[in-house]
């Protein structure tokens, strides 16, 4: 079965949030490396699978860049620490001052967190295909979940489409000088887009993403729209009322609350009347319920760590603060263990 | 050929003016620093108002021409937590312990919907105090300048300021460079004297015969101290702190400075609800340390060896750095002549300390950063290696090296995993394992 190369779509969310969880909560420059190998050979196993995660490989090379600039940011604007590398005259805008060791270790450690970041989230994409996660969505929302499912592949299906043009450009011969010779690259580039949202409304019209909704009675109309529209203004009146009136606290929540009732009511009942079958079916096999299992380990010890002992993880090299990162172990094996997918993939059993 | 040559002109008249407009902001911005180069020590004063109304005041010295308002707190020597992830410079979270410990707490931990407290910054301009429109780390300080901390509900509207004080009550010794005229009491009799004396303290308590589960409150002001600790841990230079001892407890206040430490102390006794007239035979059970009978509650000013203190080891501020209180030489004779005269502690008159509707409960007066000290230590505290980093407890330490070879083995596993599954995919794949998986589905 080809479909069933890769994990089970909640198996790759799982591990996402376990993964990205770190990368979100420590700038400790230890575990974010843990954190950023364990991923990096994931993206190696998986392969570049397709045209579309072969484009992620350029939002790493992005990251990276993004990396080397962060590092001179960081020293140049935070004048602060007491290891100071060398002093810039105090006259230039900015960045004069002294320019410290501190400043410098901050600009790579939050790099990293970054870097870290972006690795994760493309490992995540070649990993799985929006397809798959649109028909994860519950029915209710599944309107926003094609517009989103179609967003999150514009810009890696930009990206592809923008090697293809420029290849085929060389071919030609054709070189970049200055801005005028972006014009043969910018036009196919606009036209493909362009006919690409045609054929996908084409292709989902064919597989039948418009015709499923039962209809609604004027009266189911006005009432989920009424709902929806007091919802609204329940949840605003409530934001105002928490601001206003910060005694009325019990007031403003409780406005809150009936707000978010009565749109979420909205939501379901107009998601009830959408009709949606499966074609196929995706089985949890062994290794889709290891890496579910070995993720949420992962997950849970970070969380505890970070909920439980949080000083093991903070890394702030400014003073007071030490400069040397501590390391522990539980959280360490709570990266280590983000390893697994690699491993379980059917490339390597 | 003629367009090409025309965009590699305009390429180049593109570059001209980059270079062009960044000499004129460079030459701009230098025209201010460069007058007064030669100017030789420049003082800035700083005032700071914690929640409580105290309010802790240096003076700090420095070389350049101007430093920025995040520098002269940094060598104040107050315990400053800064948060540098907004990008051009930092926020600051904490002074002295007062606020949010980043990266722990949030930066603006108090400021959280509508209630909103936070450390408010502000600049002397015009005889009044100004909310600042710049963050610390934009705002240049110069020769003479008044700088201000409040923390507190705040904005410009509501929030509040620090006291109304100068730049000449601050910097009290021998100041040239002032032409702020001022009208306060403070004489200054200076001379230009090493710390000779011990510190001076007043110490005292509002009660020393509390009942189990009420409390007292003890107050402190001291002068010329380099370091002050109660009962071993430090303490800024006044203050107020509630005890409520459940037993006869001894409290000892020591202040050192080089010339020497001066101790007192105050023993609260618990009295029984049921003896209200105990004599001082009462206190005798039940007491963690051996006390002396009832003594009175100002102290003697006699140095003891009750807390040694050594002057050499800077104690611990929540394991983080010292608080540094240095005192100008120069002020130091002043303060020994004028301490007498403060029998109830205001050391500037009412007037000049706030507004008629905003008492100030503690006198102003807490600790003066040293002038000449600073100066030195400024190239002093620029360039310390990593083995001045660990003077201070930042320093590497052998507590780590568990934690990092437990790393490097980790480290270590990752890599083995990574080539041996580079390996595998080298080699043509093995049919048996995808028919395996296969046949699962």
């Amino acid at each position: 079965m080809a479909d069933q190369d890769t994990f089970h779509p909640i198996a790759w969310l799982t591990w996402l949030v376990a993964a990205a969880l770190p990368a979100l909560s420590t700038r400790n420059p230890l575990y974010l490396s843990l954190v950023l190998l364990a991923v990096a050979i994931n993206y190696a196993a998986l392969g570049r699978r397709s045209p579309l995660a072969r484009s992620w490989g350029a939002f790493v090379r992005f990251g990276a860049v993004l990396w080397l600039l962060t590092i001179p940011f960081s020293a140049l604007t935070s004048h602060y620490g007491t290891l100071v590398l060398f002093r810039l005259p105090r006259s230039w805008p900015l960045i004069g001052g002294p320019i410290t060791l501190e400043g410098v270790l901050y600009g790579v450690t939050g790099g990293l967190a970054l870097v870290t970041l972006l690795l994760i989230f493309a490992t995540f994409n070649v990993a799985v295909d929006q397809a798959r996660l649109l028909r994860m969505t519950p029915g209710f929302i599944y309107q926003a979940g094609v517009v989103a499912g179609i967003a999150v592949a514009f810009v890696p299906q930009m990206v592809a489409a923008w090697q293809a043009i420029r290849e085929a450009q060389q071919v030609r011969g054709h070189k970049v000088r200055g801005l005028r010779d972006m014009l043969p690259l910018i036009m196919p580039l606009l036209v493909m887009a362009l006919e690409r949202a045609m054929q996908l409304a084409e292709s989902m019209e064919a597989r039948g993403f418009g015709g499923q909704i039962v209809a609604a009675s004027p009266r189911e109309r006005t009432l989920n729209q009424l709902a929806l529209l007091g919802g609204l203004g329940l949840a605003a009146a409530g934001f105002a009322g928490n601001g206003f009136w910060p005694e009325r606290r019990l007031l403003a929540g409780l406005l809150l609350g009936a707000g978010a009732i009565l749109g979420v009511w909205s939501f379901w009942d107009q998601g009830r009347r959408v009709r949606r079958t499966r074609y196929h079916r995706w089985i949890w096999a062994r290794a889709d319920r290891l890496v579910l299992a070995v993720s949420l380990v992962s997950l849970i010890g970070w969380a505890g760590c970070w909920l439980a002992r949080s000083e093991w993880l903070l890394y702030y090299p400014f003073p007071p603060y030490s400069l040397w990162p501590v390391f522990h172990l539980a959280p360490g094996i709570a990266c280590l263990l983000l390893v697994v997918p690699a491993l379980l993939l059917p490339g390597a059993e | 050929m003629i367009t090409h040559h025309l965009g590699a002109l305009r390429r180049f008249h593109h570059l001209a003016l980059c270079c062009w407009l960044f000499l004129m902001v460079w030459g701009a911005a230098g025209a201010t620093g460069v007058a007064d180069e030669q100017a030789g020590l420049h003082r800035a004063a700083l005032v700071v108002r914690y929640s409580d109304n105290n309010v802790h005041t240096s003076c700090v010295s420095f070389a350049e021409p101007e430093i920025t308002g995040e520098e002269l707190l940094q060598r104040s020597g107050l315990v400053v937590l800064l948060d540098f992830n907004a990008g051009l410079g930092g926020a600051v979270c904490s002074i002295n312990g007062q606020g949010c410990s980043y990266p722990g707490q949030d930066c603006f931990c108090q400021c959280l919907g509508s209630q909103c407290q936070y450390w408010a910054y502000y600049h002397w301009e015009n005889g009044a105090w100004q909310y600042a429109s710049t963050g610390a780390s934009q705002y240049s300080v110069t020769d003479g300048a008044l700088e201000g901390w409040s923390w507190g509900q705040g904005n410009f509207v509501t929030g509040v300021e620090p006291p109304q004080i100068t730049f000449d009550e601050v910097c009290a010794a021998a100041s040239t460079a002032t032409p702020t005229a001022t009208a306060t009491a403070t004489a200054t009799a200076s001379s230009g004297a090493q710390v000779s004396q011990r510190p001076q303290m007043t110490f005292s308590a509002t009660t020393t015969r509390v009942t189990p589960g009420s409390c007292a409150v003890l107050s402190w002001l001291t002068w010329d101290a380099d370091r002050v600790t109660l009962d071993g841990a430090e303490v800024i230079a006044q203050d107020r702190r509630e005890v409520c001892p459940q037993a006869t407890q001894r409290y000892v206040l020591a202040a050192a400075n080089s010339a020497g430490q001066t101790v007192q102390e105050i023993t609260v006794q618990v009295v029984g609800a049921s003896v209200p007239t105990a004599g001082t035979s009462a206190a005798a059970t039940a007491t963690p340390v051996p006390i002396v009978p009832a003594p009175p509650a100002q102290g003697t000013a006699a140095p003891t060896s009750l807390a040694p203190v050594d002057p050499a080891t800077p104690l611990g501020f929540d394991g983080a750095r010292v608080v540094e209180m240095t005192v100008t030489p120069a002020a130091q004779p002043t303060q020994a002549i004028s301490l007498p005269l403060l029998p109830t502690a205001t050391p500037h008159p009412r007037r000049t300390l706030g507004a008629d509707g905003r008492p100030t409960p503690t006198p102003i007066l807490v600790a003066r950063a040293q002038a000449g000290a600073e100066s030195a230590g400024g190239a002093a505290a620029a360039a310390p290696d990593l083995a001045g980093g660990e003077a201070d407890g930042r320093g590497f330490t052998l507590a780590l090296l568990p934690g990092y070879a437990s790393y490097l083995g980790m480290v270590a596993a990752l890599i083995a995993t990574g080539g041996w599954l580079a390996q595998r995919r080298a080699k043509p794949a093995a049919p048996g394992g995808r028919k395996a998986r296969a046949s699962r589905g």
